[in-house]
């Protein structure tokens, strides 16, 4: 029988190019993985009402500057108020243009520091950023001790019924010491 | 002297509820006051018994400047002649912390820890109860466990009613009572809507040499026939570290926090509280009587609790 | 006449009788045991009493209520009467102050006795906190005292010198300092009398609303917190009327007993017993409204917090205790006044010690059940008094008694120039009317 060499060699070679093809597709994406980067800012939004609320803004994209939509983005906060602690504050979805946006509240202006998180997925590196803002003009939060409303009575009252006593101490010391003056007095007229 | 340093601080401020959250009373420092008990240890091992720890020449000087400043604040006396009332506005947003406590039912078992971790921080006598743990029915029959420590009012009745100021709000909203002013009427115990605050029947239990004099932000060994009540373990919470309640909390039901800084704690995790609190619904002990507390309830029946 | 009421208003001072000093010597007892008990107490802090965290006002607050209220019947008699121009308060004036004077010092004697820490109270002159009800009451209390020594004095001005002046009896060296003292130069001349006149008008209109005052603030003491049973708008009200009521019911005991002791029935006849018992009866129908009046706001919306406190009230374990008092402290007093069989000196003096026997008990139920079933559904344990308290309570009691029967070893028990006046008074206005003037009372 003769052997189709070149039969033969064409097929397995078409057989390894297959393999080789299978096998690069089943090799991780890594090598083909965009770098993402990821900024942070923050802006006073004012809605529709007239409400402003501070938004804290999370820029998503590719290294190319693609923008990365429809992510999720964590958003932490450093504080060290019992100990240095990384406190979640929430989290936000990338808009079509790539931008997440969390509403923070705060009562103290100044510098805080965050750090925005993505955590990756298939196309695209995840993504970590420390970011120090300075945050003023604070839209106001709700008051810590908001006034009762019954202050300026409470006032007048008290010092209402503070001259009410001082008139009844003045008369009962007039009674006593009229009392004791005018009756001396008149022991004398006799 | 404290009673001098008192007298000028008050004798013309005739309306006062609240007065400056200092120890002055005692001439302590920070650090003092924050490792009292290791320091008036370092104090008893350094000082000889029977001798001034400090010179002749220092303790002229300081009395010289004792008087100097106690003239000096004679004199500046005028400038404090403000009336306050208990419902004035006290601008706490100016102030560094304002001290809350959360609890969340979800996770409380009933097991008062939080009762004994407290009373044993204290050195109180058994049925003293800073925080007390109270065994309510909903609506529905459900039993429900609800901790209960001073609520720290923003507006508190305890203050309003007191005769003698003994009890008035620090600038870090804590509400604190001078056992060295309470004349004991217990007035305060029959203003407060919570019942939250405690009389000092009989003798204080014994408590360790190795303790600093009783502040108000550490009110041990508490002054037979005063009141006596949780003070948000200031001597804690002032220092970055947690209350004796939220330490020893086996489920981690209680939060310790600061609304200035909006965070709460516990041993185990941070958070956010305007988040927290609004995202679960949190609410407030008789919002009605318009106390403004400062211990937020997370509404559970301890379904989140688990062994 | 005059003479006969010095003598009668002078026996007592000089010659009380055999009985005077044993009885005295008893009365002391119980005061020294008070006293020593309440040394024992300072000692060792308001533990031994029965008093505890959920009952911590108890019977140091009831007797605190009771012995002020006991003094507005001095209120009544010397201001009320006296502009409502009642001649037959004539004799009993004196009695019903001295009673005024003792009670109320006594009552305030009280608030120190509840207090936890005495060696602070100089604070409350430091730093006063003017929103405090505690504070409201030191200074209506201190004010009304002032003012009844004050109302109390004035008439023993003219006294003391017909004591000095017209008697044939000598009085110990003392005794005439202290009565020329009092009497300021007293003579009887129209300047002085006319001064004399007109401060005590002046005192008599104002003690009205300085006694309102007084047990209005006491009841804002409970009224101003937020618990159940206590933050009523009626409290003010009630404890003024509660106050006069048991106030009159005082001074009938106090005028029976000195009557007796003292014969004065010459003086004191049926009219003054069956005009302050219709006062009682008019003041104890009000107390018994205001009374309802309470319950049934309360009861009708019926509050998470309050059903408990009402329930054990008027159904369960103060019950025993509340039925009895409406029945033996209001109804039958009343009953005892109306029926005019028993409107006798008798009857009113037994009304008398029923209603302020009743209205210490009533003061204990406005105190106690509210603090046993109190906030967050907690019932706290009953709570009846120990032996300290009940010592201190029975040795105040026996102290009015005790103090009044040493004043009328000092002061005369008949105010004579009030007498005199009066009598004058009414003299004019008949012989006005043209009938013969008469002292004598039926």
């Amino acid at each position: 029988m003769k052997l189709n060499f070149k039969g033969l060699l064409v097929s397995v070679v078409m057989v390894l190019l297959l393999g080789l093809w299978f096998f690069a597709g089943s090799l991780p994406v890594a090598a083909a993985q965009a770098k993402s980067d990821l900024t942070l800012t923050y802006e006073i939004q004012t809605d529709r009402q007239g409400n402003e609320s501070l938004v804290l803004l999370a820029k998503l994209k590719r290294a190319d500057g693609y923008p990365l939509s429809e992510r999720e983005i964590l958003y932490f906060e450093t504080t060290d108020l019992y100990g240095s602690a990384r406190v979640s504050i929430g989290s936000a979805t990338t808009s079509a243009v790539g931008v997440a946006a969390l509403k923070y509240e705060t009562r103290q202006p100044g510098e805080h520091q965050f750090t925005v998180l993505y955590g990756g997925d298939e196309t695209t590196e995840f993504a970590v950023t420390n970011a120090t803002l300075g945050l003023q003009n604070l839209p106001a939060m709700t008051e810590l001790s908001p006034p009762v409303g019954m202050e300026k009575i409470s006032y007048w009252s008290m010092l209402g019924v503070g001259a009410v006593v001082l008139v009844i101490w003045s008369l009962l010391a007039g009674v006593f010491f009229g009392t004791i003056v005018g009756i001396r007095r008149g022991s004398k007229g006799q | 002297m404290g009673i001098l340093a008192d007298i000028q601080r008050h004798v013309f401020v005739v309306f006062i509820t609240y007065k400056l959250p200092t120890t002055s009373r005692r001439n302590v420092c920070k650090d003092c006051y924050r490792d009292r008990r290791i320091v008036s240890q370092k104090m008893e091992n350094k000082k000889e018994p029977g001798k001034l720890s400090i010179s002749r020449r220092q303790f002229m000087r300081g009395a010289g400047a004792l008087a100097l400043a106690g003239a000096a604040g004679l004199a500046g006396l005028n400038q404090k002649s403000k009336i306050v009332l208990a419902e004035d506005d006290l601008k706490m947003e100016s102030a560094d912390h304002q001290w809350v406590l959360v609890f969340d039912l979800r996770y409380c078992d009933g097991c008062k820890q939080c009762t004994v971790a407290c009373q044993e921080e204290h050195y109180l006598p058994k049925e003293a109860e800073w925080i007390k743990v109270y065994e309510m029915e909903g609506p529905l029959g459900q039993k429900y466990f609800l901790p209960k420590p001073c609520q720290q009012c923003a507006n508190a009745p305890c203050v309003r009613v007191c005769p003698v100021v003994a009890t008035y709000k620090t600038k870090d909203g804590v509400t604190l009572v001078d056992q060295q002013k309470c004349i004991g009427c217990r007035m305060c115990m029959a203003a407060c809507p919570y019942d939250s605050r405690y009389f000092n029947w009989n003798d204080y239990p014994p408590v360790p040499s190795t303790l600093a004099k009783p502040t108000p932000e550490f009110p041990v060994p508490g002054v037979k026939g005063t009141v006596g009540k949780c003070e948000f373990c200031l001597h804690f919470m002032r220092f970055g570290k947690l209350p004796a309640c939220v330490t020893a909390c086996t489920m981690r039901a209680v939060f310790a926090g600061d609304l200035i800084s909006d965070i709460f704690a516990n041993p185990d995790e941070s958070k956010k509280i305007s988040t927290f609190l609004k995202e679960n619904e949190a609410y407030r002990l008789k919002e009605e009587l318009n106390t403004g507390p400062r211990v937020y309830y997370i509404a559970g029946h301890g379904e989140r609790y688990t062994y | 006449m005059i003479d006969e009421i010095r003598e009668a208003a002078i026996r007592p001072i000089a010659k009380p009788g055999k009985w005077w000093g044993v009885l005295f010597a008893f009365l002391g007892l119980f005061v020294l045991a008070a006293l020593a008990t309440y040394v024992y107490q300072l000692k060792n802090g308001l533990g031994v009493t029965a008093l505890k965290d959920g009952v911590f006002y108890g019977f140091y607050m009831t007797d605190l209520v009771t012995f002020i209220g006991i003094s507005y019947g001095g209120a009544v008699v010397s201001a009320i009467l006296r502009l409502t121009n009642a001649a037959w308060r004539a004799p009993i004036t004196r009695l019903a102050e001295g009673m005024a004077v003792v009670s109320l010092i006594l009552g305030a004697a009280f608030a120190i006795v509840d207090m936890g820490k005495l060696p602070h109270l100089w604070w409350v002159l430091v730093t006063p906190n003017p929103q405090s009800p505690v504070i409201w009451d030191i200074v209506a209390i201190s004010t009304y005292v002032v003012a009844t020594l004050i109302f109390f004095f004035l008439p023993l001005i003219p006294d003391s010198a017909i004591l000095l002046n017209g008697s044939a009896h000598k009085f110990s060296s003392w005794r005439k300092k202290l009565y020329s003292m009092v009497s300021l130069k007293w003579k009887g001349v129209p300047a002085q009398r006319k001064t004399l006149a007109r401060m005590m008008s002046l005192m008599a209109v104002l003690i009205i609303p300085l006694a309102i005052s007084v047990h209005s603030v006491l009841a804002w003491v409970f009224a101003v917190t937020s618990r159940e049973g206590w933050h009523s708008s009626i409290f003010g009200p009630y404890f003024v009327v509660g106050a006069l009521f048991s106030g009159v019911a005082a001074v009938i005991l106090v005028v029976s007993a000195f009557r007796k002791a003292y014969h004065l029935e010459k003086f004191i006849g049926q009219k003054q017993f069956r005009y302050m018992g219709l006062l009682m009866l008019v003041l104890g129908a009000t107390y018994l409204y205001f009374t309802f009046a309470e319950f049934l706001t309360e009861g009708y919306v019926q509050y998470v917090n309050t059903v408990p406190f009402l329930r054990s009230l008027l159904a369960a374990d103060y019950a025993p205790i509340f039925w009895p008092f409406v029945i033996f402290g209001l109804i039958i007093p009343i009953l005892l006044v109306a029926i005019p069989k028993t409107r006798n000196v008798k009857g009113v003096t037994i009304a008398a010690a029923l209603v302020v026997a009743g209205m210490w008990v009533k003061r204990f139920l406005i105190i106690v059940p509210p603090l046993r079933h109190g906030l967050f559904g907690i019932t706290n344990p009953s709570y009846m008094g120990n032996w300290v308290e009940w010592v201190i309570t029975l040795g105040a009691v026996a102290a009015i008694p005790f103090f009044l029967m040493l004043m009328f070893r000092l002061f005369p028990v008949l105010p004579i120039y009030e007498m005199q006046e009066i009598a004058e008074e009414q003299s004019q206005l008949q012989s006005k009317a043209g009938d013969a003037p008469s002292l004598k009372t039926e």
